[in-house]
C-alpha cells in the first residue's frame, strides 16, 4: 500500500452532489501493479519484444492472487480505516403470497447475536430509500406481502466473523426466522415499457426513403388495461404517428396472410422460449464499507461495473436520508472484477452494503456467498415470443417479419425497458426486412430482477430469428447458407428501424466461407460415416450467423495520454477492466501513433476528467434537437460527460477516444518537437512514420521518442492531450483552435498538458482547450436505436447419444469478423468464452421461475449446470477471423455477438441429428432423453 | 462455538497455533485469519474448484483439495500451498520468478476475469506433480487434462488456454511422459 495513505489530498475530489462531496480513491489493484512495474525484468514485462504482447499487463497480479479485486479487500487492508472487520448478512424472502410478520429471533444461536438489526422500520425512521431506479421497499416493511421472490427483509451486523459465520449458519436455510400470516393476492403492474417497430419499405427499395419507419415517423405507445399493453386501434394513412403505424402494422398482417393464403409466401410461424438464465460471474459480489464518523466521512469498496452512477446514486441516498448532516464525504473504490457479464451493471447490492455500512460501528463487510448471489443477483431476461417470418417461394427472398415478444423484468425495473427494446430492434439479424412489425413488452413479474446480462436482449431474439431461418430452408428446400446468402443485408440497406448501419456489412463473405467449409459441404457423408462408425449416436450438423449491435446510442469515452520528459507513456481511461483486456489493448493501440505502447495505464479513471470542465443536461437519448443546438453553443457543454462500461464497449468507442488523444498528441506535441530537431518547419505530418521505436521521414536521422519528448519538455510544449468524445451512431466533431491555426476532431471537448511533472495524468496539470464550433449529431438519431454490428457465425457439429440425450460437440468452426483486432489473443479468448456460454445457453443453464427458481435461495452450481471442459470442444474448435477489410477498419465490440450464432447453430444441429425441433431452450440431455424415448416415463 | 487449536506451514511459513471455531472452512480461515484472499471462493460448496489449494502429502506428493468444503482441522500440522506461494518472492515480497504453470498461463492469455485462475494453477501444479511420480502414456495428455482439471469451472475463456497451457508444461517438461500404451 506504498505511496497511499488516508489523507483526504490523496482523494480526488469528483464532484458535489447536494453538499456531500464524493472522491474518487485510487483504483485498488492499480497500487499492485504500480508496484510491480518497478520489478520488472524482461519475463515479467507483458509487452514483451514481439508485435504481440508477451501476456495481459494485468497478468502477473492475477496468476499470483495479489490483492485486486473488491472481494480481497478487509478492513486492515485499506489504508487509514478502523482495522476491525464486521460484517453483515441479509435475510431475505424465498416466498411470495403471504404477508411477512415480523420475525422469530430465537432462532439466532445466543453466541452469534448481532449487533444491530436493519428492518424497513430503521430504514424509515432513517429516512433511507433506494435510488428511484431501483424502485421501493429496500427492505420489506412488516405487514407487507414480499413483492418477488428473495426481497430482503432485514439485515444483521455482527462484530466478528465466527459470530457472523455461526449465525449464517443457522439463518440462511431456516425456515422459521422470517414469520408469514395470511395469503395475499399475487403483486400485478403494468409493463415497464412497451415498443413497436414498424416499417415498410418505399418504393425505392432498401436504400430509398421508407414509407413507415421509426427513424423517419418517430415511436408511438400503447396505453395499458388490466396490466397488458393496449396499442392504439385508429388506422389511417395520412395521419398521427401511430395511425399510420397501424396502417401500415395492418397492411403488413392482410399481406401477409393472403399472400401466403394464395400460395406465394412460405410462412414459418412459431413460439419460441428462453429461459432465466444466471451471469454467474466467478466472483460473487461484495461492498465494504466503513462510516469514519469522526472524520464524518464514508468509505466505500465496491465490485461493480458502473462505479460513477454509483458514487452519484451514493450521494443522493445520503443526502436525503437522516444521515445527510453526518456525512460530508464519500469515498469510493473500485477495483478489478472477477467477471460481471453484466450482472454487476447497476446491480441493487452496492446499495445494501452502503446502508449496512452507515448502520455499523466499525467498517462492514457485506459479501454473497453462491446461494445468495443466485438469490439476489440480476438475471437474464427471459422472452417469450410469437414471430411469423414469410418468404417468397419463389426467390427465397424475405418478405415480412411479425414479431410479439414479452419479456419478463422481474421484481424491479433495472434496465428491462431498454432491454426489451434492443431486443426488438436486433431480431432482424443480418437480414433485409422489407417489412416488419415487431412489438416488444417489458413486464412485472414477482421473478428476481433482470438486468443487462451479455447480449442485452439481442441473445433471445436473434436465436429466434435464426431457428426459424434454418426451419424456412429446411421446409423450402433451399440450402441454409444460400436461404441467408439471398436475404443479407448490404452495406447502405436500411434496418428495421430504417437506419442504415454505420459500418460496411461483410456477411457475404462470412457466409461464404462457411459455405466452401467441409463439415458444410460434406455434412451428409460425415453424418452417415459417423453414424456407422457410432452405433446409438445421431450426428447432426447446424449453422447459425449473428450479428450484434454494440453501443449505447450515448456513448460518451474519455483518454488521456502524455508522455514524460524520458519519453516514457502514461494513459488514463474511462472505460473499466472488466477482465478482457482493456488495460492490454488501450496501451498497445498507442503503438501505431506513437511509437511504442503505454508504459502505464490508469482504467477506470474519473477524476481526472474534470479538466475538460464539461457539464450536461438533459437526457441525451430524450433532448430534442432545438436543445442540443442552443446548448451546444457553450464551448464546455457536452450531451454526456461520462459512460459506463457496458459490454463490447471497450474496443470501438474507448479506443477511438484513445486514437484521438493520440492523434492530438502526435501533431501537437511530438511534431512540433521534431520540427525543430530536424530544422524542418514545414514537416508534413502525413509523411513520418514509426519503425522500430523511432520517427522517420525520409533521408532524416530517425528521432526516439526519448529525443523527441526531451525536447517538449525543455520547450514547454506540449507534452500531454486529454480528449472527451460523443457518439449518437455518429461521432461528433468540433474545431479547435491552436496557435492559431484551425484543427478538427471527432471530439468534443479537449485539454492540453504543456511541461508537467506529475508520473500519471492529472487534472491539475491540463489546461481545457475550448472549442470554437461543434457539430453533434442529430437528435432524431434516438430513433435509430442501433446502427453499429459486428457479426459472426458458427458452424457445429453434434453427436447425440440416442439413449441419455447428452449431446457432445464433435467440431466446432467460428467466422468473426471484428474489424481491425488489437491484440488477436484477446479476441481469441473472448470467442472461446463465447462459445461455451453459448453452449451452456444452449444446453445446460437454466433457472425455473418463481418458488422453484433461484429466488427460493436454494440454488447453487451443484444445480445449476454451467459448461464444463467435458461439455466444450476445448481440443477441438477453430476460429476464422477475417483479414480487416482495410486499414481503417473500426476495432469492433464482440463481447457478446459471439454466443449468439453459437446457440442457433447447436439447435439446429440437434434438429438435423434427431429430427426434433426445439423453439424453447435449453436443450437439456433431459429434455432430449425424454423427446427421444417417449415410452420412457 | 467449540475451538480446535490449528497449526500448519502455509506457504512456507508456520502458522499457529490459533485457537479456531471447530466448524470453520479452510477458505474462511484463508481469508479471515491470514488475510491471505488469492484463494477465491466460487461456490462455496465444492463443485467449481476455484478455491483448491495444495496439500503435501507424508511422500512429498501434492495433493489439491477444496478448501470451502473442508475445515481447517483437517490441514492441522500439514504443508499447505496457496497461489501465493507458487511463485518465487524476493525479501520484500515482490515476484522475482514465476511458476511454470503460472508462465504458461500468461503466456497463453489463458484467464480473463482471473477469478478461477488460483484454482487452476493449484490444480495444474499438483498434475504436474503427480505426473512426475507417475508419467502418463503420451497419447492420453488430454484426457489426463481433462480427469484432472475437468471440473474446474472458467466462465469467460472457455477453459480452450488453459488446457493448452497445462499440455504446454506437461510436453515441455522431461519425464512427464512415457510411450503410448
Amino acid at each position: 500500500m506504498e505511496g497511499f495513505h488516508a489523507d483526504r489530498r490523496n482523494f480526488i475530489k469528483l464532484c458535489t452532489v447536494a453538499g456531500i462531496t464524493v472522491f474518487a480513491a485510487p483504483a485498488l489493484w492499480q497500487m499492485g501493479s504500480a508496484r510491480q512495474a518497478q520489478i520488472a525484468s524482461d519475463n515479467l514485462n507483458w509487452r514483451g519484444a514481439g508485435p504481440a504482447p508477451a501476456f495481459r499487463s494485468d497478468g502477473i497480479s492475477k496468476v499470483t492472487g495479489q490483492k485486486i479485486f473488491g472481494r480481497d479487500f478487509r478492513a486492515r487492508d485499506m489504508p487509514g480505516w478502523k482495522q476491525q472487520q464486521h460484517y453483515a448478512f441479509v435475510l431475505r424472502c424465498n416466498r411470495v403470497g403471504r404477508s411477512f410478520n415480523g420475525f422469530d429471533w430465537g432462532q439466532l444461536p445466543a453466541e452469534a447475536q448481532p449487533y444491530v438489526k436493519i428492518t424497513a422500520r430503521t430504514l424509515a425512521e432513517k429516512q433511507l430509500k433506494l435510488p428511484p431506479f431501483y424502485g421501493e421497499a429496500m427492505l420489506l416493511p412488516e405487514g407487507d406481502s414480499p413483492q418477488y421472490y428473495g426481497h430482503a427483509v432485514a439485515m444483521l451486523l455482527f462484530d466478528d466473523f465466527e459470530k457472523y459465520a455461526a449465525a449464517k449458519q443457522a439463518l440462511q436455510f431456516n425456515q422459521q426466522v422470517i414469520r408469514y400470516g395470511d395469503q395475499t393476492p399475487p403483486i400485478e403492474r403494468d409493463p415497464y415499457a412497451s415498443w413497436r417497430i414498424i416499417r415498410v419499405e418505399g418504393p425505392q427499395g432498401p436504400e430509398g426513403e421508407d414509407l413507415y419507419s421509426p427513424l423517419q415517423d418517430g415511436l408511438f405507445f400503447p396505453s395499458y388495461q388490466d396490466h397488458k399493453a393496449q396499442w392504439p386501434r385508429v388506422a389511417n394513412q395520412t395521419g398521427s404517428v401511430s395511425e399510420r403505424g397501424i396502417y401500415y402494422a395492418q397492411q403488413i398482417r392482410s399481406q401477409t396472410e393472403s399472400e401466403a393464403g394464395s400460395g406465394n409466401w412460405h410462412l414459418v410461424r412459431g413460439e419460441y422460449k428462453t429461459q432465466i438464465v444466471d451471469p454467474m460471474m466467478m466472483e460473487p459480489e461484495t461492498a465494504n464499507v466503513w462510516f469514519d464518523s469522526d472524520q464524518r466521512t464514508l468509505h466505500v469498496v465496491i465490485t461493480c461495473q458502473s462505479p460513477q452512477d454509483f458514487q452519484e446514486f451514493a450521494a443522493h441516498v445520503i443526502a436525503e436520508s437522516a444521515f445527510a448532516g453526518k456525512i460530508k464525504n464519500i469515498v469510493v473504490h473500485s477495483s478489478v472484477i472477477g467477471g460481471g457479464f453484466g450482472g454487476k451493471d447497476h446491480s441493487i447490492f452496492p446499495y445494501y452494503g452502503l446502508v449496512a455500512g452507515l448502520f455499523g460501528s466499525a467498517p462492514v463487510r457485506l459479501a454473497n456467498n453462491r446461494f445468495e448471489q443466485f438469490q439476489s443477483g440480476l438475471k437474464r431476461h427471459p422472452f417469450h415470443m410469437r414471430n411469423t417470418l414469410a418468404i417468397d417461394k419463389e426467390t427465397g427472398k424475405f418478405q415480412s417479419l411479425i414479431a410479439e415478444m414479452q419479456a419478463d423484468g422481474g421484481g424491479r425495473q433495472n434496465f428491462s425497458p431498454s432491454i426489451a427494446m434492443v431486443g426488438a430492434s436486433a431480431i432482424q439479424s443480418i437480414y433485409y426486412l422489407p417489412r416488419n412489425d415487431i412489438s416488444a413488452v417489458a413486464n412485472h413479474s414477482m421473478n428476481m430482477d433482470s438486468g443487462s446480462m451479455r447480449g442485452y436482449g439481442t441473445l433471445q431474439t436473434m436465436t429466434a430469428m435464426e431457428m426459424m431461418v434454418n426451419q424456412a430452408a429446411e421446409e423450402l428446400g433451399i440450402d441454409p447458407i444460400e436461404l441467408r446468402l439471398r436475404n443479407a443485408s448490404q452495406t447502405g440497406w436500411r434496418n428495421t428501424q430504417g437506419a442504415i448501419p454505420k459500418v460496411g456489412v461483410r456477411y457475404r463473405e462470412l457466409l461464404e466461407r462457411a459455405r466452401n467449409h467441409p463439415m458444410w459441404r460434406e455434412r451428409g457423408e460425415r453424418k452417415k460415416a459417423f453414424e456407422r462408425e457410432h452405433p446409438g449416436f445421431l450426428f447432426g450438423t447446424g449453422y447459425a450467423i449473428a450479428t450484434k449491435d454494440y453501443g449505447t446510442g450515448a456513448a460518451a469515452p474519455s483518454a488521456a495520454i502524455q508522455f514524460d520528459s524520458a519519453g516514457r507513456l502514461s494513459m488514463a481511461v474511462e472505460y473499466m477492466e472488466m477482465g478482457t483486456g482493456i488495460s492490454t489493448s488501450q496501451s498497445l493501440l498507442l503503438e501505431t501513433v506513437l511509437g511504442r505502447a503505454a508504459d502505464h495505464c490508469v482504467v477506470g479513471e474519473v477524476d481526472a476528467w474534470h479538466a475538460l470542465q464539461q457539464f450536461q443536461t438533459e437526457s441525451p437519448y430524450t433532448m430534442s434537437q432545438q436543445h442540443q443546438d442552443q446548448q451546444s453553443g457553450d464551448p464546455l457543454w457536452t450531451p454526456v460527460t461520462a459512460m459506463a462500461s457496458a459490454a463490447s464497449m471497450s474496443s470501438y468507442f474507448q479506443s477511438h477516444a484513445t486514437q484521438q488523444a493520440a492523434e492530438i498528441l502526435l501533431q501537437q506535441g511530438l511534431l512540433p518537437a521534431a520540427r525543430r530537431l530536424w530544422k524542418k518547419e514545414d514537416l508534413d505530418g502525413a509523411q513520418v512514420q514509426w519503425r522500430d521505436g523511432k520517427l522517420h521521414h525520409a533521408d532524416l536521422p530517425p528521432l526516439a521518442l526519448t529525443e523527441l519528448a526531451a525536447e517538449a519538455h525543455r520547450n514547454g510544449g506540449v507534452t500531454g492531450a486529454m480528449v472527451h468524445s460523443f457518439n449518437r451512431w455518429e461521432w461528433a466533431e468540433a474545431d479547435f483552435e491552436l496557435d492559431g491555426q484551425k484543427q478538427a476532431w471527432s471530439i468534443d471537448g479537449l485539454a492540453l498538458r504543456r511541461g508537467g511533472t506529475a508520473e500519471k495524468v492529472s487534472a491539475d496539470e491540463y489546461q481545457v482547450e475550448k472549442r470554437t464550433a461543434v457539430r453533434y449529431p442529430e437528435a432524431a438519431l434516438n430513433n435509430a436505436m442501433v446502427t453499429y454490428y459486428a457479426p459472426t457465425a458458427a458452424l457445429v457439429e453434434v453427436a447425440v447419444n440416442a439413449g441419455t440425450g447428452e449431446v457432445r460437440i464433435h467440431g466446432l468452426q467460428n467466422y468473426m469478423d471484428c474489424g481491425r483486432t488489437i491484440v488477436r489473443q484477446l479476441v481469441e479468448g473472448q470467442i472461446e468464452g463465447g462459445v461455451a456460454m453459448g453452449i451452456g445457453h444452449a444446453l445446460y443453464e437454466v433457472l425455473p421461475p418463481l418458488a422453484q427458481g433461484a429466488g427460493n435461495g436454494t440454488w447453487n452450481l451443484n444445480r445449476y449446470q454451467v459448461p464444463l471442459a467435458k461439455h466444450v470442444p476445448v481440443w477441438n474448435q477453430q476460429h476464422d477471423i477475417l483479414p480487416p477489410a482495410s486499414e481503417k477498419d473500426p476495432h469492433k465490440g464482440i463481447a457478446e455477438v459471439v454466443m449468439i450464432p453459437i446457440v442457433a447453430a447447436l439447435a439446429e444441429a440437434v434438429y438435423q441429428a434427431t429430427g426434433q425441433r426445439f423453439n424453447e431452450l435449453p436443450i437439456t440431455p433431459e429434455k432430449l432423453h425424454r423427446a427421444l424415448n417417449p415410452q420412457v416415463l | 462455538m467449540a475451538k480446535i487449536p490449528v497449526s500448519m506451514i502455509v506457504n512456507g511459513e508456520k502458522v499457529g497455533p490459533l485457537e479456531v471455531a471447530e466448524y470453520t472452512s479452510m477458505l474462511d480461515f484463508l481469508h479471515e485469519y491470514l488475510n491471505l484472499t488469492g484463494t477465491k471462493l466460487g461456490c462455496g460448496i465444492g463443485v467449481c474448484h476455484a478455491c483448491t489449494i495444495v496439500v503435501e502429502g507424508e511422500d512429498g506428493a501434492l495433493e489439491p483439495v477444496r478448501s470451502c468444503i473442508n475445515n481447517v482441522g483437517r490441514f492441522n500440522g500439514k504443508v499447505v500451498t496457496t497461489v501465493e506461494g507458487q511463485a518465487e518472492l524476493d525479501a520484500a515480497g515482490e515476484v522475482v520468478a514465476l511458476s511454470p504453470v503460472q508462465q504458461a498461463f500468461l503466456r497463453n492469455f489463458s484467464f480473463q476475469c482471473g477469478w478461477c485462475t488460483a484454482g487452476f494453477v493449484n490444480g495444474a501444479t499438483a498434475l504436474i506433480d503427480r505426473l512426475k511420480r507417475d508419467p502418463a502414456p503420451a497419447d492420453k495428455v488430454e484426457e489426463v487434462i481433462g480427469e484432472a482439471l475437468g471440473e474446474h469451472i472458467c466462465r469467460c475463456t472457455g477453459y480452450v488456454r488453459y488446457f493448452r497451457a497445462v499440455r504446454e508444461v506437461i510436453e515441455s517438461t522431461p519425464g512427464l511422459l512415457k510411450e503410448a500404451e
